[in-house]
C-alpha cells in the first residue's frame, strides 16, 4: 500500500506544473552554485600555484647569481644578495581542499599565502589579504552550501506545506481513508515521494557538477568527503521534512502551514544564528584590535629605543648591500625576535578568545540546523577556521625550522653556496587526517538526526488526532 | 470613510494573534539590534580614541632617532566610527580598521573584524538595517497579503463594494491601516534610535548628523511604501489569498536571498580584479623599471640624482652640497612611488566602484538593492566613505614623509642618517585629522539608487491604485 501511495504521489508531483517550475528553477540555481564553487576553487588553486612558482623563480634567480659570483662571472657588488641567508624567501600557501567547491565558507577572508624569511615575525606572517571588493565579501558567495542551507529548505517547504492539508481541503483525504489504509502510511508514502524528488535534485546535481568541474571523484579522500557530505545533506533534508510533517499534523489550512513553515525557516536560518552570534560574542568578546595595534607599537618602540643606532643603520642601508657586516644583520634579527616575543602573547590572547567562541558555538549550534550544516560543510570543504589554524601552525613550524637552519649560519657569518639553494626546505601543507574530519562531521549529523527524530515522533503522535474534516 | 476603514482593519489585526506575535517579535529584534549596535559603537569609539591617543604618545616618545627612522615607525590612522554606523554596519566589517602610514609603502588596511569571528557572523549580523531591510517587508507582506484576497474569499468584498465605497478609498484605507500597524512597531525603534544617536554622538553636535538620520528614515519609508504598494497590488489582483502569499514570499526570497549574491557574483565576473599577488607584482615591476625598487632609488638612479644636484648647485663633491643628498633621493623615491601607488590602487578602487555600480543595477529587480546602498551610504559605512578616508590618510602619509625628508635634507648635512631629531620635530608634526564627507556628497554618490528607490515607490503606489481599481468583487 505504501508503495502504491508513493508511486501515485510521484506521478502527481511530476504532473504539477508549479512544482516543476520550482524544481527547474532550483536545479538551475544549484547548477550555477556548483559551477561557481568550482570556478572559485580553480582560481584559488591557480593563485597558490603562482605563489609557489614566483617564489621558486626568485630563489633560482638568486641561485644563479650566487653561481655567477662563485664562477667569477659577476662581482659581489653586482649581485648584492648572492649567498645571503637573510635574503632567502620561502613561499608557503594553503591549497584548496579537494571538495572546496562545496563551500567557500571563511576562505575568502583568510590570508592563504605567506613568505617565510629570516626576518619574518610570526605575528606578521599572515597579512596577505586578497584584493576582494568588500561589498562582494559582505554579500557572500553563491556556492552549493548557500543553496543547500538557505534555498533547499524553501524547496522542501514548497513541496510539503500542503502535504496533508491539500488533500483535506480537496476532500480526497476522507475518500482515501475510507480504504483500508492508515493515515500514517499516507503521510509516509507522500513524504517518501517528495524526499526522492528533493534528494535526487540536490545530490544528483552536485555530483554531476563536481564531476564536470574536474573533481576527481575516484580519489579516496574525495569519496570519504562525499560520503560525509551525503549523510549531512540527507540528515538536513530529513529535518526539514520532519518539521513539515509536524506542522501538517496540526491540521491547519495550507496557507497557515506555509506561513508557519516559512516562519520556522526564518527562525532557524536567519534569526537563531544572529542571536547565537550575539550571545557568543557577548560571552567571549574578542579583545580590541585598536588596543592590539597600539600595544604592538608600544612594544616595538620600546625595543627600538633600546637599540636605536642599529635600527637607524638598517633603515639607512635599504638593502643596497652597503652592510658588509652580517653581524649587524644578526643583531637586527635579535631585535626582531624580541619584538615577536612581546607580540605573541597578544596574538595568543586573540586566538584563545576565538577558540572559546568556537567551542561555545560547538556546544550550542544544535539550536539551528542551518548552523550545524554550515559548520560541517565548511569542515568537509576545508574552508573552516580549524584548517586555517592548522595552516598557520604549520607555517610557524616551518619558520622555526628555517630559523634553526639560517640563524646559526648568520651568526657564524656563513654564506650559502649555489648548491645550497637546491636543498632549502620547502613548505607543503598537510591535510587533516580523514578520521578527525569524520569525527567532526559525524558530530554535526548527530545534532541533525536527534531533533529530526524528536520532531518526527511528535508529528506522528499528532497524526492520531488529525482532524479529517474542517 | 478612510478613518472608519483604518479603525476596522486595526481592530481585526489586533484581534488576530498572529499579527501581534509577528509584530512583537520584529519589534523585539529591532530594539535588541539598536541596543546592541549602540553599545558596540560606544565601546568601539572609546577604544579607538584610546588608540589614537596612544599613537600620538608613542610617536612623541620615540626619543632621538633619525627622521627617516621615524618615518619608518610612522603613524597609524584609525577608521572613524560614524555616528549612524550603529544602525548599519555596511561593509566596515570586511575592511580593515586601521592603516599603517609608513615610509615608501602605501599599506593596505589591517585587521578586518569579520576575520575575528566565527562562521556564525556570515549568517548576517543582527543590525537595525538587517531588521528593517529583511524582516519589516515580511511583516508588511503578512499584514497586507490578506487585505483584499481574504475579503474576496469571505464574500465581504462584494458587500463592501456594493455599499458604494470607492476602490481608491478602500486602497488608501487599507494601506493606511497597515502603515499605522507598522508605525506601532517602528515608532519605538525610531525613538530609541534617536536617543542612541544623541548619546553616540558624544561631544559632537547630535544635530550634525540629524540630516543623515532623517534622510535614512525617509529612504526606509520609501522602501516600506514600495513594498506595501506591491503587496496590496498582488493581494487585489490575485485570485486566492494563498497564491498572493506565495507570490509575495517568492518575491521576498528572490529579493533578499538570491539577488544580492547573484548580483555580486555577476559584477565580479564582468569586472574581475587582480589578485593580491598580481597587484604586488605590478607595483613592484613599475617601481623596479624606473630604478626605484621598493620605492627607493637604486645605485644607478642615485648616481643620476647626484649628477643633477651637482649641476644644480655647481659643485663636484657630495660634501660640498648645502643640503643632504640622501634625503633628496629618498624624497624622489617617495614621489615616484606615490605615482605608482596612485595608478594601481586608483585602478583597483575604481574597479570596486564599477563593480558596486553594477551590483546597484539590481535595484531594477528589487527595491532592496537601492535601499541597502543608500542606507550604507548615509550611515557612512559604504566603500565610498572608506575610499575617502583611505585617500585622506594616504595624503597625510605623503605630507608626513615630505616633512621628515625635508627636515633631513635641510638639517642633516653630512651626518645624513646619523643626524638625530628629537621631540621638537615629533611635536611639530600635526596629527592626522579626518572630517566625514558632507551629506550632499553621499546623496550625489548614490543618486541612481535614490532615483530607483523613488521610482519603486511610485510604481508600488500606482500598482496598488490600479490593481484596486480593477479589482473584481468575486
Amino acid at each position: 500500500m505504501l508503495i502504491r501511495i508513493f508511486r501515485h504521489d510521484l506521478r502527481l508531483l511530476v504532473a504539477d506544473k508549479t512544482l516543476t517550475i520550482f524544481a527547474v528553477f532550483f536545479g538551475l540555481l544549484m547548477a550555477y552554485a556548483v559551477a561557481n564553487g568550482a570556478a572559485w576553487t580553480h582560481e584559488r588553486a591557480e593563485r597558490v600555484r603562482l605563489w609557489y612558482a614566483d617564489g621558486e623563480e626568485s630563489i633560482s634567480k638568486v641561485r644563479q647569481e650566487t653561481a655567477d659570483v662563485e664562477q667569477g662571472k659577476k662581482t659581489a657588488a653586482e649581485a648584492p644578495f648572492a649567498g645571503w641567508v637573510f635574503h632567502v624567501k620561502l613561499p608557503a600557501a594553503k591549497p584548496p581542499a579537494p571538495l572546496s567547491p562545496l563551500s567557500v565558507g571563511q576562505e575568502d577572508l583568510y590570508p592563504f599565502t605567506a613568505m617565510a624569511e629570516f626576518y619574518s615575525k610570526k605575528n606578521e606572517l599572515f597579512k596577505n589579504y586578497e584584493t576582494d571588493n568588500p561589498t562582494t565579501l559582505l554579500a557572500g558567495r553563491f556556492d552549493p552550501a548557500f543553496v543547500v542551507i538557505y534555498l533547499f529548505p524553501l524547496l522542501i517547504i514548497a513541496l510539503t506545506y500542503n502535504l496533508l492539508s491539500r488533500e483535506r481541503e480537496d476532500g480526497t483525504l476522507l475518500l482515501t481513508l475510507a480504504q483500508p489504509v492508515r493515515l500514517r502510511d499516507i503521510v509516509l508514502g507522500k513524504t517518501g515521494a517528495r524526499l526522492l524528488v528533493a534528494l535526487t535534485l540536490v545530490i544528483g546535481l552536485t555530483l554531476i557538477g563536481l564531476a564536470v568541474s574536474g573533481v576527481d571523484l575516484a580519489a579516496s579522500e574525495v569519496i570519504a568527503g562525499l560520503v560525509l557530505w551525503l549523510s549531512l545533506v540527507i540528515a538536513y533534508t530529513l529535518f526539514w521534512f520532519a518539521l513539515a510533517v509536524g506542522v501538517n499534523s496540526r491540521g491547519r489550512s495550507s496557507a497557515t502551514n506555509a506561513v508557519v513553515l516559512v516562519s520556522l525557516w526564518l527562525l532557524f536560518v536567519v534569526i537563531v544564528p544572529s542571536l547565537l552570534s550575539i550571545a557568543v560574542t557577548s560571552i567571549y568578546p574578542v579583545p580590541s584590535r585598536f588596543d592590539f595595534i597600539e600595544q604592538v607599537r608600544r612594544n616595538d618602540n620600546d625595543v627600538d629605543r633600546s637599540s636605536k643606532r642599529l635600527v637607524d643603520d638598517y633603515h639607512s642601508d635599504h638593502s643596497q648591500g652597503k652592510f658588509d657586516s652580517s653581524d649587524a644583520q644578526s643583531r637586527f634579527y635579535i631585535i626582531g625576535e624580541e619584538k615577536e616575543k612581546r607580540s605573541l602573547p597578544l596574538v595568543a590572547a586573540y586566538d584563545e578568545q576565538l577558540n572559546r567562541q568556537h567551542r561555545l558555538v560547538d556546544r550550542v549550534h544544535f539550536l539551528s540546523p542551518a548552523v550545524v550544516m554550515q559548520e560541517a560543510t565548511n569542515a568537509i570543504a576545508g574552508s573552516d577556521r580549524t584548517r586555517h589554524d592548522s595552516f598557520r601552525r604549520q607555517v610557524e613550524a616551518f619558520l622555526d625550522n628555517w630559523r634553526a637552519f639560517s640563524v646559526p649560519l648568520s651568526f657564524r657569518r656563513v654564506n650559502l653556496a649555489s648548491s645550497d639553494y637546491d636543498s632549502l626546505p620547502r613548505f607543503s601543507f598537510r591535510e587533516e587526517a580523514s578520521r578527525e574530519l569524520a569525527a567532526r562531521v559525524f558530530n554535526g549529523v548527530v545534532f541533525l538526526i536527534v531533533p529530526t527524530l524528536l520532531i518526527a515522533g511528535f508529528a506522528f503522535w499528532g497524526l492520531r488526532r488529525f482532524p479529517l474534516v474542517g | 470613510m478612510v478613518a472608519i476603514i483604518i479603525r476596522k482593519e486595526l481592530k481585526e489585526m489586533w484581534r488576530d494573534g498572529r499579527f501581534r506575535l509577528a509584530a512583537g517579535v520584529v519589534l523585539t529584534l529591532l530594539l535588541i539590534a539598536i541596543g546592541l549596535g549602540w553599545a558596540g559603537a560606544r565601546k568601539a569609539i572609546h577604544e579607538r580614541s584610546l588608540a589614537v591617543n596612544t599613537d600620538r604618545a608613542e610617536w612623541l616618545a620615540q626619543g632621538q632617532r633619525s627622521p627617516h627612522s621615524a618615518a619608518h615607525f610612522g603613524r597609524y590612522a584609525f577608521k572613524p566610527i560614524t555616528p549612524l554606523a550603529f544602525l548599519d554596519k555596511g561593509v566596515n566589517g570586511y575592511l580593515g580598521i586601521a592603516v599603517w602610514m609608513e615610509a615608501h609603502y602605501q599599506n593596505p588596511f589591517r585587521f578586518r573584524l569579520a576575520e575575528d569571528a566565527t562562521a556564525l557572523q556570515r549568517f548576517g549580523e543582527l543590525t537595525a538595517a538587517v531588521v528593517l531591510q529583511l524582516l519589516i517587508p515580511l511583516l508588511i507582506v503578512l499584514f497586507a497579503f490578506s487585505q483584499f484576497a481574504v475579503e474576496r474569499e469571505a464574500g465581504t468584498l462584494r458587500q463592501l463594494l456594493s455599499l458604494g465605497v470607492r476602490p481608491r478609498t478602500l486602497a488608501i484605507g487599507k494601506a493606511s491601516s497597515v502603515a499605522v500597524a507598522l508605525g506601532s512597531v517602528l515608532l519605538p525603534a525610531v525613538l530609541l534610535g534617536s536617543v542612541a544617536l544623541i548619546v553616540v554622538s558624544g561631544e559632537q553636535d547630535p544635530l550634525h548628523n540629524i540630516d543623515r538620520f532623517l534622510l535614512l528614515a525617509l529612504a526606509y519609508l520609501l522602501y516600506f511604501g514600495a513594498t506595501l504598494g506591491i503587496a496590496l497590488a498582488v493581494s487585489a489582483s490575485v485570485r486566492s489569498s494563498r497564491l498572493a502569499l506565495l507570490a509575495l514570499l517568492a518575491f521576498w526570497i528572490v529579493s533578499c536571498l538570491i539577488v544580492p549574491r547573484f548580483a555580486a557574483d555577476i559584477a565580479n565576473r564582468l569586472a574581475p580584479g587582480p589578485s593580491y599577488a598580481e597587484l604586488k607584482q605590478a607595483i613592484g615591476h613599475d617601481l623596479k623599471a624606473a630604478g626605484m625598487p621598493d620605492g627607493v632609488p637604486d645605485t644607478a638612479k642615485r648616481e643620476e640624482i647626484k649628477q643633477r644636484l651637482f649641476a644644480q648647485y655647481k659643485v663636484s663633491r657630495i660634501e660640498d652640497l648645502p643640503i643632504n643628498f640622501d634625503a633628496v633621493y629618498l624624497q624622489e623615491g617617495e614621489v615616484f612611488g606615490n605615482q605608482v601607488y596612485d595608478k594601481h590602487y586608483g585602478a583597483l578602487w575604481d574597479l570596486f566602484e564599477r563593480q558596486n555600480r553594477m551590483q546597484d543595477l539590481s535595484a531594477v529587480v528589487t527595491p532592496l538593492s537601492a535601499v541597502r546602498s543608500i542606507s550604507m551610504g548615509l550611515a557612512g559605512t559604504d566603500f565610498a566613505h572608506h575610499r575617502d578616508f583611505a585617500q585622506t590618510a594616504e595624503n597625510y602619509r605623503r605630507a608626513l614623509n615630505e616633512r621628515l625628508n625635508g627636515e633631513m635634507r635641510d638639517k642633516a648635512g653630512q651626518e645624513s642618517y646619523r643626524y638625530l631629531s628629537d621631540e621638537t620635530l615629533w611635536q611639530s608634526v600635526p596629527d592626522f585629522t579626518y572630517a566625514a564627507p558632507e551629506t550632499g556628497w553621499v546623496l550625489y554618490v548614490h543618486k541612481w539608487n535614490i532615483a530607483l528607490l523613488s521610482l519603486w515607490f511610485i510604481v508600488g503606489c500606482s500598482a496598488a491604485v490600479v490593481a484596486v481599481g480593477r479589482m473584481r468583487a468575486v
